[in-house]
């Protein structure tokens, strides 16, 4: 079920109303948000739910076995139980992720690898039909194991911990939401009398605009076409493409996060913020403190740090930089392409860590010091990470060189591709990231305030323009595939 | 700052990215007025109800577009006293305005007749030049977008062959009300001034038909007539004036039933390519099976490389599997256009 159809509005409105009306009886009320969950998820295809089902009860298995063993939290050292028990938990997770999403694709790269040597292996292809976010549902899980293992958290109840797993609104991009995070929320009932609507329909409305409007036009007006045949784009025009492509793909991922927060809020749930202004940063850290922040920081508190961090030198820290974001760009896709890609961010990240190590020792000032000089910062920054979602788009590595080279051999003028409203969509993709937080607090504020009728009145007005100027039908949110 | 925050950075300026807890204004004017369930009820309901009687027009249109059926059936009748009331009421007026505003009323359908024009003649045969490109029209639903691309690139490498690919997501010839080829054939040949079509469809084509009145199921002989009809009504269209049509079969599918719809799809458009002039027929199946003759997702390319070919809904291509279509769709052309023997 996609967020922006009929289909998921009339099933949002049934679940709304039932999410309130057995809140107060907390055993129902879980029930209630599971089943929708379920059904939600099964709407794409029945068997993903007995995915779904066997991974909460093997997770909840391993925690609780976890807890039985882990010993005092304080402890310097988990002891040996603990340990065994914590990486067959991490083994089990990411052997289903593996099998799902990984194993063809290693399977082929190995026959090719030794097919180059004159060898002819016959490896079996499972071609298994890839359950959708389960590599969210993967890392959202290892949140719970892993914490419990830490003595972070304990075991909850069964039923809770299957609508952690399974909560409609994140589980198929996320945002992924931690166990410790989302778990409380389900302990007591909201107040219906202190819903946050005015932000939830601002953040739904933003959503559905940014992923119908902008990102479905750019990538069926520009982007699609560069990425297929780039050989019929001049470099202007393939600039132009890919600075459509990051808006594309910023617009879609925190388009579909947007609806997923405004969606949870109206049911009373807090999920994580995954966006902030990404493309304002001024270093490719910086970036990623603002880009998939939920994974990001997943990434640091569950590998980058476990890996031994900064500690340990230079040349750990860049082994550990280079593992974390070579994974990282795994995660998204079976692909070399996801790996160059995560690479070339881990190799930026070294790259900066000399680089403020070398300030710091020769005292050398911030770099940042002027208005100018921090225009020129954001300036290469973005163009990095535009330059690198090529290597992330493209079919192959190769389909990324074309793109590129056309760059520099495709000489000619913009063409007719290339309209104002899209380079004015592009320009508004990117400027609305610089828009103050507190100018979107005020504007909910001042909708919070006009009463019940007047923002149904700017719901209808949104939802008509958003359906009537956008194309018909929808595509599925790129993050889907991941 | 932890020294591990391997982004950590202190130097986030005023922009959005920082983190204000708890989303209110913490201090700075009036903080959110808090709703009650009801009332956020109220308005979704208001919301959806007052956009469900703007936008009624579009929403009976994608209601009629769905395959007939229970789901169809239902959504009709929910949209149709929609449409009424929305047009006795006058909330029609501001798709009508805006229409009228973005030019979406204007009808700029070309005829038939249009296409007979000979200015263009002769079609075919003729010697294809760097100088005189052929212009090559690809189009069908989103498997002939998959491999249109790849084609295009391939083709255009040659320098003798100018394309244009245009696809629609969802598209076939069984249902004309939600989208007619023939009337699209015949504005865009006219328009693009093509000498040769590439044409696939079928992949939605496997659903029940209106016609006569009759809902007719898949695969009934009065079924198979009007998909030949339809399927010959294209072709006519598409070879008007002389112009070179290859039709694209449809590939080998993961599932067997829905394949051996397909199957039947193919053996139509084969006969009928067989009865019109200036139609080939480009076979597919084989091409895209494994060595036994099964569905195989992963295929060896052209570098002996292992690839994955199709996606994984077993239907759709990859760009490799693209690729392998678009390479034997070329060579045909190629060979019809007596452009493996001429130097550019």
């Amino acid at each position: 079920m996609l967020f922006p159809t009929v289909t998921f509005a009339v099933f949002f409105l049934v679940v709304y109303v039932a999410n309130w009306l057995t809140m107060p009886r907390p055993r129902l009320w879980r029930w209630t948000i599971l089943a929708a969950s379920l059904l939600f998820y099964g709407w794409w295809d029945w068997r993903f739910v007995l995915l779904l089902v066997a991974a909460a009860l093997g997770n909840q298995f391993f925690a609780a076995r976890l807890a039985a063993v882990r010993g005092d939290s304080g402890a310097r050292r988990r002891p040996a139980a603990a340990r065994a028990w914590l990486a067959v938990a991490v083994v089990a997770n990411l052997a289903v992720l593996g099998l799902f999403k990984y194993y063809d694709f290693f399977a082929a790269s190995l026959d090719d690898l030794l097919s180059a040597f004159g060898l002819s292996p016959s490896f079996p292809l499972l071609d298994l039909a890839l359950p959708v976010g389960i590599s969210f549902l993967t890392f959202r899980m290892l949140t719970y194991v892993i914490d419990v293992a830490r003595g972070g958290l304990d075991p909850v109840p069964l039923l809770d911990f299957a609508v952690y797993v399974a909560f409609f609104p994140y589980l198929l991009a996320g945002p992924i939401a931690r166990a410790a995070e989302f778990l409380p929320q389900l302990r007591g009932p909201r107040d219906p009398r202190r819903v946050d609507a005015a932000r939830a329909f601002r953040l739904i409305l933003g959503g559905l605009a940014k992923k119908v409007l902008i990102a479905d036009y750019l990538a069926t007006h520009l982007v699609n076409g560069l990425f297929t045949t780039p050989e019929q784009y001049s470099s202007w025009e393939t600039l132009i493409g890919i600075y459509a492509y990051a808006v594309q793909i910023y617009c879609d991922f925190s388009g579909y996060t947007d609806i997923a927060l405004g969606v949870a809020l109206l049911l009373g749930f807090e999920l994580p913020e995954n966006f902030a202004g990404p493309y304002t940063a001024r270093s490719v850290r910086e970036f990623w403190r603002r880009w998939h922040i939920t994974l990001s920081t997943w990434l640091r508190d569950y590998l980058y740090i476990p890996l031994g961090g900064n500690r340990g030198g230079r040349r750990k820290t860049t082994r550990n930089l280079m593992v974390t974001m070579l994974l990282g760009g795994l995660w998204h896709g079976a692909a070399w392409t996801y790996v160059l890609w995560g690479g070339l961010h881990g190799a930026a990240l070294v790259v900066e860590h000399g680089a403020k190590d070398y300030r710091r020792r020769m005292g050398l000032p911030d770099p940042g010091a002027t208005a100018w000089a921090r225009t020129r910062q954001r300036l290469v920054t973005f163009n990095f990470v535009a330059l690198a979602w090529v290597v992330f788009r493209a079919d192959s590595v190769g389909d990324a060189v074309a793109v590129l080279t056309r760059l520099v051999t495709g000489l000619g003028s913009l063409g007719d591709t290339v309209t104002p409203l899209l380079l004015a969509l592009v320009a508004f993709g990117i400027g609305v990231q610089f828009v103050s937080r507190r100018l979107w607090e005020r504007f909910d504020a001042r909708l919070s305030r006009a009463g019940w009728v007047a923002q149904g009145l700017c719901l209808a007005a949104a939802l008509f323009l958003i359906d009537y100027l956008g194309p018909q039908g929808v595509a599925e949110f790129i993050y889907f595939g991941f | 700052m932890r020294r591990d925050d391997w982004w950590a950075d202190t130097s986030v300026d005023a922009h959005a990215g920082k983190q204000e807890a708890g989303g209110t204004l913490a201090g700075r004017g009036r903080p959110r007025r808090r709703a009650t369930a009801g009332a956020a009820l109220a308005a979704m309901l208001l919301g959806f109800f007052l956009a469900g009687l703007l936008d009624a027009t579009a929403l009976r249109r994608d209601a009629e577009s769905l395959p007939i059926g229970a789901r169809r059936t239902a959504l009709l009748w929910l949209v149709r006293p929609m449409t009424a009331l929305s047009g006795a009421v006058g909330l029609d007026e501001p798709a009508v305005a805006l229409d009228r505003a973005l030019g979406r009323d204007e009808d700029g359908h070309h005829t038939r007749r249009d296409l007979a024009v000979d200015d263009l003649r002769p079609i075919w045969p003729r010697e294809v030049t760097a100088r005189k490109p052929l212009r090559l029209y690809i189009a069908g639903d989103s498997m002939a977008g998959q491999f249109g691309g790849p084609l295009a690139a391939t083709a255009e490498k040659t320098g003798r062959i100018r394309t244009r690919v245009d696809y629609h997501v969802n598209s076939g010839l069984s249902r004309p009300d939600y989208f007619d080829w023939p009337q699209r054939l015949i504005d865009e040949v006219f328009d693009s001034r093509a000498e040769a079509l590439v044409f696939l469809v079928g992949g939605n084509d496997a659903q029940r038909v209106e016609w006569d009145g009759r809902v007719l199921e898949v695969g009934s002989k009065a079924w198979l007539d009007v998909y030949h009809l339809r399927v010959a009504e294209t072709m006519e269209v598409a070879t008007a004036g002389g112009r070179r049509l290859y039709w694209v079969g449809q590939p080998i599918m993961r599932d067997r039933a829905y394949g051996e719809r397909m199957a039947m799809l193919n053996e139509v458009y084969e006969q009928e390519a067989a009865r019109h002039e200036g139609v080939t027929y480009v076979d597919t199946w084989d091409l895209m099976a494994g060595k036994d003759g099964e569905y195989a997702a992963y295929l060896r390319g052209p570098d002996g490389d292992l690839a994955r070919m199709r996606q994984a809904d077993g239907v759709h291509l990859t760009r490799a599997g693209g690729d392998r279509i678009a390479a034997r769709v070329l060579e045909v052309i190629r060979h019809d256009w007596d452009m493996d023997g001429g130097s550019p």
